[in-house]
């Protein structure tokens, strides 16, 4: 299965400059990558383990299939996959800043400041790999057999509410949620004006609290986002 | 102040308010006069022992310690033994403002001795001195020539007097090892070897406290001496002859000073704060202070401190440092006063490349690189070598002096640097950019030969070059997307599907990536 991802494209640094002569300003804007794609990770890692945990404490060798269940288990695999892309690409990029900081033409000017942001950056990919390791083992043995065997498609619908209060650190964070293709999110998720075409479904950290799908313009309203929510097309009015 | 002196009146230069910015809370305000007693230098020669006199080499080193000990607590003299490194209560203090000689010659038949004293000033104006002294034991002698010293230096004595002159022990073979393990310490008599040291059978330092532990100079010898061990163990020494001895404040700050000298500044910090009652204006101890503050997470008191010192003389290159450092933590000059701040104290260390690295480390940090490239010639006079050329050839490249670069590259035998840099000062002409690269072994400069060529049209030898090096590296991400481009751009989709999808698995969210899922397949 493909998943082409929203928000995120790749190091937009010329790729002459940084492998010939990368400076100090080219690395630390590497490092800002890194750190927005883990801060990303940090929010689709999040709504993860909800939705996962959510599936699994019913998760048994024989249990029936259930549309709740059903689209939890979907969203599980669409959320670790979008986890996983922000997590390797932050691998990827980390390899660049790696190379940019041995640099001759870079190495003298860097201060301490940014081998310290180097060694962090280092750090939290370390952590992200492992947590996300872990997701997808869940995700591969446990909740996989049971998609396969219950299929369905993407439906709009909430996310999850932890019941635990949150910790300054999730306060911090965006909200990681789906998006259903043929609409636009309103408003914009990464805080612009201006909404966001969703060409395909695809997952999304949320810029601001609150988020509506609208099919063509944004005359829908806002509601608070909840982790490993769907945004989609409302469904169809019951025919009486 | 109280510099009354002997020749030429010795004054204390006072400079005006330095360049610290803002003035810290009203309590921590500087003395609208200076009350400082500055450090003078006195030079203590190795006693010099005449013919006939007994025990020579013991007689000599225990002059020597009891004068440096003693000459340490007059107020704001720093006593050093030619040759060696200062006490360890002194490594904090200001630059000398004045180097005072003291001669001593120990004359005599036998047991019947005197101590004859030369005092130089700068000029080398001489006063001489003499007393009789007592042969086993110099105390009562060695007390009235530094009595003498200090009324002629016009600095009074810190600690109490009252001990100096009676024997430290009653057993007087423990006084003869104890001069015999000064003279070990001031180099007038070998070292024990290393296999020996602590061994208090062959090692006089240690066989000193072992006859009699309640000598207080014994204890300070082995806190003196590096042989004795690492700084953390050289304190606990210091400690026990401040014990023994605590009407000297000296031993508190010896002992402080090696605490800090261990990086425990938390430790040294109630010594150096009860000096300052003892010896408010010696400035001899506020740069510890100040130091032990700042390490100790107290950069307030540390300031506080460093705010009182403007009133020293400017040339102290320790104290402009520390000042340096101190900013640094409490965040209290902006750039410009930091940069003049940092070149007051280049000046005061003509020599030292410290200042003018940081002048250029903060220019590089506010992002003004020319600014940081014009302290390049001062810096590489102060400190020649491949580091600064190679920091000078890094600061010409991010400021887009390519050919600059290139010939530092040059000049530091770096032929790939200086064709990278030469590839990028041509880089409007992509397929002449490239022919600098051609015999590059880097496996950057490789990939961006291929970036260049795929620019110039030649998507061919683009690919060519993206498929040699993915031979070589199968999961590099440049190579990947150099292929999908120039595969793309040659119509061959396949190839370029193919290689979209490998950089979809390292990098998924590069922009010609296809990313799979690792979960479903």
């Amino acid at each position: 299965m493909l998943l082409l991802l929203l928000s995120l494209s790749a190091s937009a640094q010329d790729p002459v400059d940084r492998l010939l002569a990368p400076t100090p300003a080219t690395l630390r804007t590497s490092l800002a990558r890194i750190d927005q794609l883990l801060d990303q990770g940090l929010a689709l890692g999040t709504a993860t383990a909800r939705i996962q945990n959510a599936v699994l404490v019913e998760l048994g060798p024989r249990v029936s299939c259930e549309p709740t269940r059903d689209q939890h288990a979907l969203r599980a695999e669409l959320l670790t996959d979008a986890w996983w892309a922000r997590v390797q690409s932050a691998r990827s990029e980390l390899g660049r800043a790696e190379q940019m900081a041995a640099s001759p033409a870079a190495q003298p000017l860097l201060r301490e400041a940014d081998a310290k942001a180097l060694a962090r950056a280092q750090q939290r990919v370390e952590e992200q790999s492992i947590a996300w390791l872990m997701a997808a083992r869940a995700q591969r043995e446990r909740i996989l057999p049971y998609r396969e065997r219950c299929p369905t498609t993407l439906e709009p619908g909430s996310g999850l509410l932890n019941r635990s209060p949150a910790s300054a650190e999730e306060q911090r964070q965006g909200v990681a949620v789906l998006l259903m293709a043929g609409g636009l999110l309103c408003p914009d998720p990464l805080g612009g004006d201006a909404p966001v075409a969703v060409g395909e479904d695809a997952a999304v950290v949320l810029g601001s609290p609150a988020a509506c799908w609208s099919a063509a313009e944004c005359d829908c309203v806002p509601v608070a986002a909840l982790p490993g929510a769907v945004f989609g097309p409302p469904p169809d009015p019951v025919s009486p | 102040m109280r510099l009354a002196l002997l020749l030429p009146v010795v004054g204390l230069p006072v400079v005006g308010a330095g360049c610290l910015g803002e003035e810290p809370a009203p309590e921590a305000v500087a003395p609208p006069s200076p009350a400082w007693v500055g450090v003078l230098e006195l030079r203590l020669e190795p006693v010099h022992i005449a013919e006939g006199v007994a025990r020579p080499e013991e007689t000599a080193g225990l002059a020597m310690a009891l004068l440096e000990r003693r000459l340490g607590d007059l107020e704001g003299v720093a006593a050093r033994v030619e040759g060696l490194p200062a006490r360890p209560a002194l490594a904090w203090a200001v630059a000398p403002e004045e180097r005072w000689r003291l001669a001593v010659r120990v004359e005599g038949e036998g047991e019947e001795i005197r101590l004859n004293s030369q005092l130089c000033d700068p000029l080398e104006r001489c006063l001489d001195n003499s007393v009789p002294a007592e042969w086993g034991w110099p105390g009562a002698a060695t007390t009235a020539t530094v009595a003498w010293v200090g009324a002629r230096l016009g600095r009074r004595f810190l600690g109490s007097t009252e001990t100096w002159a009676a024997p430290e022990s009653r057993d007087p073979y423990a006084l003869l090892i104890l001069g015999r393990a000064a003279a070990t310490v001031y180099g007038l008599r070998a070292a024990p070897d290393p296999e020996e040291r602590d061994d208090p059978r062959r090692d006089p330092l240690a066989r000193s406290v072992f006859l009699d532990p309640t000598m207080a100079t014994g204890w300070y010898l082995r806190a003196r001496s590096p042989l004795s061990g690492p700084e953390g163990t050289r304190r606990q020494h210091a400690e026990r002859a401040s014990a023994l001895d605590p009407g000297d404040p000296l031993l508190v700050a010896d002992a402080a000073s090696l605490a800090l000298m261990a990086g425990d500044p938390a430790l040294a910090l109630p010594g150096l704060e009860s000096l300052q009652g003892v010896a408010p204006d010696d400035l001899r101890f506020p740069l510890a202070l100040a130091e032990a503050a700042l390490l100790a997470d107290a950069p307030e008191t540390s300031r506080r401190v460093a705010f009182r010192l403007r009133n020293v003389p400017a040339a102290d290159p320790e104290r402009l440092s520390l000042e340096v450092r101190i900013a640094e933590a409490t965040n209290s000059l902006d750039g410009p006063q930091l940069d003049r701040l940092l070149q007051e104290w280049a000046i005061a260390a003509d020599q030292d490349p410290e200042p003018v690295q940081r002048r250029v480390d903060q220019r590089v940090a506010a992002g003004d690189l020319a600014g940081a490239l014009e302290l390049m010639p001062e810096l590489q006079a102060r400190a020649p070598g491949e580091a600064t050329r190679a920091q000078e050839m890094a600061l010409a490249l991010a400021l887009g002096q390519h050919e600059r670069a290139a010939t530092l590259a040059d000049e530091l035998g770096r032929v790939e640097i200086a064709a990278a840099m030469r590839a990028l000062r041509d880089l409007n002409d992509p397929a002449a950019a490239a022919n600098h690269l051609a015999a590059s072994g880097d496996p950057g400069a490789r990939l961006a030969r291929g970036w260049l060529l795929f620019r110039a049209g030649r998507t061919e030898e683009a690919a060519q070059i993206a498929q040699a090096e993915l031979e070589l590296r199968p999961w590099e991400a440049d190579a990947l997307a150099l292929g999908v481009q120039a595969w793309r751009a040659q119509g061959r989709e396949e190839e370029a599907l193919a290689l979209a999808l490998r950089l979809g698995q390292v990098d998924p969210l590069h922009r010609l990536a296809l990313a799979p899922s690792p979960v479903a397949e």
